[in-house]
C-alpha cells in the first residue's frame, strides 16, 4: 500500500490477532478500507468474520497488532468518537417491543446525545433523511415488527446512517432476505457508496456482494487467504481452499 | 396527538380518584372522605404507580413483556423482610419495619443480580432465572415462618395477599417521594431504556453504558417495589399488566411509557382498592385478590385487541 492510501484509510488493520479464551479467532490480519470503498469479507463459519467486525467497532481490543482509524489508534478513541466513526448493522435483529421504524432510526442518534436528553428536531430530521436514503420513508410510522424482514433490515441500515458515521459495518445483512430485498439492500449500499460512504460487509452472498464491492478479504481459520480487488475474489480455486469444498462444487458457486 | 393522550390519561386518573373517594359503606360523608379515604386512596394510587413503573422498567431491561417486580425476587425479599419484622414483633408503626422491608427487597434484588453475573456481565435471561430461584426460596422461607407461628402468621397472611392499609403519614410521604423520584428518573433514562430493550449488544454500540445502566435501573425498580410492598404487601398483577396495557395504548417508548404506566397503575389500584373496601362490606377483601381477578381478563382483552399501531 502506498503512503497516500494509508493517509486516506478510514480504518486499517495491521497484523491484528485475537483469541477467545486461548482459542485463536484472528491471526495476523491486515487490510484497510478507504473512503467510498466497499469491502466484502468472505469465509466459512468460524473463520473470524464476526470477530473482525467486533474489533472494527471497538467492542473487542486486539491482542496483538494495531487498528487505526484515520491514522489514530482505535483504542485511543472515546466510545463517542468510535460510534461517530463506524456504525454497525446487525443481522436479523429481534425487537420484543413494537417501536416504529422512525424510533429505530432515531436510536442511531443516541451516541450524539447527553445521557438524559431526548431526541430533538435535528435528530428527527436526520433519522427521516436516513429512512429516505434507504427508501423506506413512507414506513416511518409503522411498527418494526409489522414490516417485512427486508424492510426491517433497511430500518437498521437507516439507524446506522442516522448517526452520520462514514463507515458502516454490516454483519450478514442479507442472509435472511429474499432476492428482491437482497438486491434492494445492495442497491441502497451502492447509492450510499456513491455518496462517499464506506462499508465492510460480511456476507455469504459471494457473487452478489462481490459485484457491489471494490475489494474483498477472504478469511480461513482466522488468517487472510485473499486480499484484493473484489472482482478477483470469487474464483473456484480460492473458494475451494477457503471453504474446504471440492473444486467442481466451488466452480458452481463462483 | 401526544398532548391529547396525556390529557385523556389525566382525566381518566381524576375520574378514578373521584370514584375511589366517593365509594365506601359510609357513602359520601365529608369527614370520612377527608380523614380516612383521602390517605387510603392516595396510598393506593402511589402503590399502583410505584409497582407499575417498576414493572415498566423491568420489562424494558429484561426485554421481556412478561417480567414484573416479582420475577427478580424484589417482592419476595420485601415480604421476607416483613415476615422477619412480624416474627420480631415489629408492626407497620415501627420504623424498623420499613427498614427490614426495604432491605429485604434491595437485598434480594442484589442477590439475584450477583448470582446472574457471569464473567462481569449480567444477561437478562440469567437475571430472570436467578430471580425466580431467589424468589421461590424467600417465598418458602416466609411460608415457613407463617406455618411455625400461626398467631403471628395470620395477620401476615393478609399482608401476603396485598392489602392497602392505613398508615402513618411518614410512611406515605416516603412512598410518595420514592414514587415521584423513581418515575422521574426512569422517564429521564427513557431513551437508554428504549435502546436496552432492543438488545444489549446493539446498546453497547449505541453508546449506552450497559452494565452501569442495568445496575441503576434494577436499583430503581427494587426501591419502587420495596416502597410499595412496605405499604400494601404483595399486590400482584399490577406491575405485570399495567405497563403492558400502557404500551398497547400509548406506544413502547419508555420516556412516555413510564409516566403513562404510573398514571394507569395509580388509577387501577385506586379502583381495585375501592372495590376491595366495598364489595363485601363491612369486611375488607385484600386488594391483591381484586387486582388478580380484574387484571387477568383485562390483560387477555388487551392482548387480543391488537396494538395501537395496528388500529391506526
Amino acid at each position: 500500500m502506498n503512503a497516500r492510501a494509508r493517509d486516506t484509510a478510514l480504518l486499517e488493520f495491521n497484523g491484528v490477532s485475537y483469541s477467545y479464551n486461548g482459542a485463536r479467532a484472528l491471526d495476523g490480519v491486515s487490510f484497510s478500507v478507504g473512503r467510498g470503498e466497499l469491502l466484502s469479507v468472505f469465509g466459512p463459519n468460524g473463520s473470524g468474520k464476526s470477530t473482525l467486525l467486533r474489533l472494527a467497532c471497538g467492542a473487542l481490543k486486539p491482542a496483538t497488532g494495531a487498528i487505526t482509524a484515520g491514522g489514530r489508534p482505535l483504542e485511543g478513541l472515546t466510545p463517542r468518537e468510535q460510534s461517530s466513526l463506524a456504525a454497525y448493522v446487525p443481522s436479523e435483529p429481534y425487537i420484543p417491543f413494537d417501536f416504529t421504524t422512525l424510533d429505530i432510526a432515531l436510536m442511531g442518534r443516541s451516541p450524539l446525545l447527553c445521557w438524559w436528553r431526548d431526541y430533538g428536531p435535528a435528530d428527527r430530521a436526520a433519522a427521516l433523511r436516513a429512512l429516505e436514503s434507504c427508501g423506506i420513508a413512507p414506513l416511518a410510522g409503522r411498527g418494526i415488527n409489522s414490516v417485512s424482514s427486508g424492510e426491517r433490515q433497511l430500518a437498521f441500515l437507516a439507524q446506522a446512517l442516522a448517526g452520520g458515521a462514514p463507515l458502516l459495518l454490516l454483519d450478514e445483512p442479507t442472509s435472511h432476505l429474499d432476492l428482491k430485498y437482497r438486491s434492494a439492500f445492495f442497491e441502497t449500499l451502492a447509492t450510499l457508496r456513491a455518496g462517499g460512504l464506506s462499508a465492510i460487509v460480511v456476507s455469504h452472498d459471494l457473487r452478489l456482494a462481490a459485484s457491489y464491492s471494490t475489494s474483498a478479504v477472504i478469511l480461513a481459520g482466522g488468517k487472510v487467504l485473499f486480499n484484493g480487488p473484489a472482482s478477483d475474489a470469487v474464483r473456484p480455486g480460492l473458494l475451494a481452499e477457503a471453504y474446504g469444498i471440492p473444486p467442481e462444487a466451488a466452480a458452481r458457486l463462483a | 396527538m401526544r398532548i391529547g393522550k396525556a390529557i385523556a390519561a389525566l382525566l381518566a386518573l381524576a375520574a378514578c380518584a373521584a370514584i375511589a373517594l366517593l365509594s365506601g359503606p359510609a357513602g359520601a360523608d365529608p369527614d370520612i372522605i377527608l380523614n380516612i379515604r383521602v390517605p387510603r386512596v392516595l396510598a393506593a394510587a402511589l402503590v399502583g404507580a410505584a409497582l407499575s413503573v417498576a414493572g415498566a422498567i423491568l420489562q424494558g431491561v429484561l426485554k421481556n413483556p412478561l417480567a414484573d417486580p416479582y420475577i427478580i425476587g424484589t417482592s419476595s425479599g420485601a415480604m421476607a423482610g416483613a415476615a422477619g419484622a412480624a416474627w420480631l414483633g415489629l408492626g407497620p408503626l415501627s420504623p424498623l419495619f420499613y427498614l427490614l422491608v426495604g432491605g429485604g427487597g434491595l437485598g434480594a434484588t442484589a442477590a439475584a443480580y450477583r448470582l446472574a453475573r457471569i464473567k462481569g456481565r449480567t444477561s437478562g435471561v440469567a437475571m430472570l432465572l436467578a430471580g425466580v430461584a431467589v424468589s421461590s426460596f424467600l417465598a418458602a422461607l416466609v411460608m415457613l415462618l407463617v406455618s411455625l407461628d400461626r398467631g403471628r402468621g395470620l395477620p401476615l397472611l393478609s399482608f401476603l395477599l396485598g392489602t392497602v392499609r392505613a398508615f402513618e403519614p411518614a410512611a406515605l410521604a416516603a412512598l410518595a417521594g420514592v414514587t415521584l423520584a423513581g418515575s422521574a428518573a426512569a422517564a429521564l433514562l427513557g431513551r437508554q431504556l428504549d435502546i436496552l430493550s432492543a438488545g444489549e449488544e446493539g446498546a453497547v454500540r449505541l453508546g449506552v453504558p450497559v452494565e452501569r445502566m442495568k445496575l441503576v435501573l434494577f436499583s430503581l425498580a427494587a426501591l419502587l417495589t420495596a416502597a410499595a410492598v412496605a405499604v400494601a404487601g404483595a399486590v400482584g398483577f399490577v406491575g405485570l399488566i399495567v405497563p403492558h396495557a400502557a404500551r398497547r395504548l400509548f406506544g413502547p417508548r419508555h420516556a412516555g411509557l413510564v409516566l403513562y404506566s404510573a398514571a394507569c397503575g395509580a388509577g387501577f389500584l385506586m379502583l381495585a382498592d375501592a372495590l376491595a373496601r366495598t364489595a363485601a362490606a363491612p369486611a375488607e377483601l385484600p386488594a391483591g385478590v381484586i387486582t388478580a381477578l380484574a387484571g387477568a381478563p383485562f390483560f387477555l382483552f388487551l392482548l387480543r385487541r391488537g396494538t395501537a399501531e395496528e388500529r391506526r
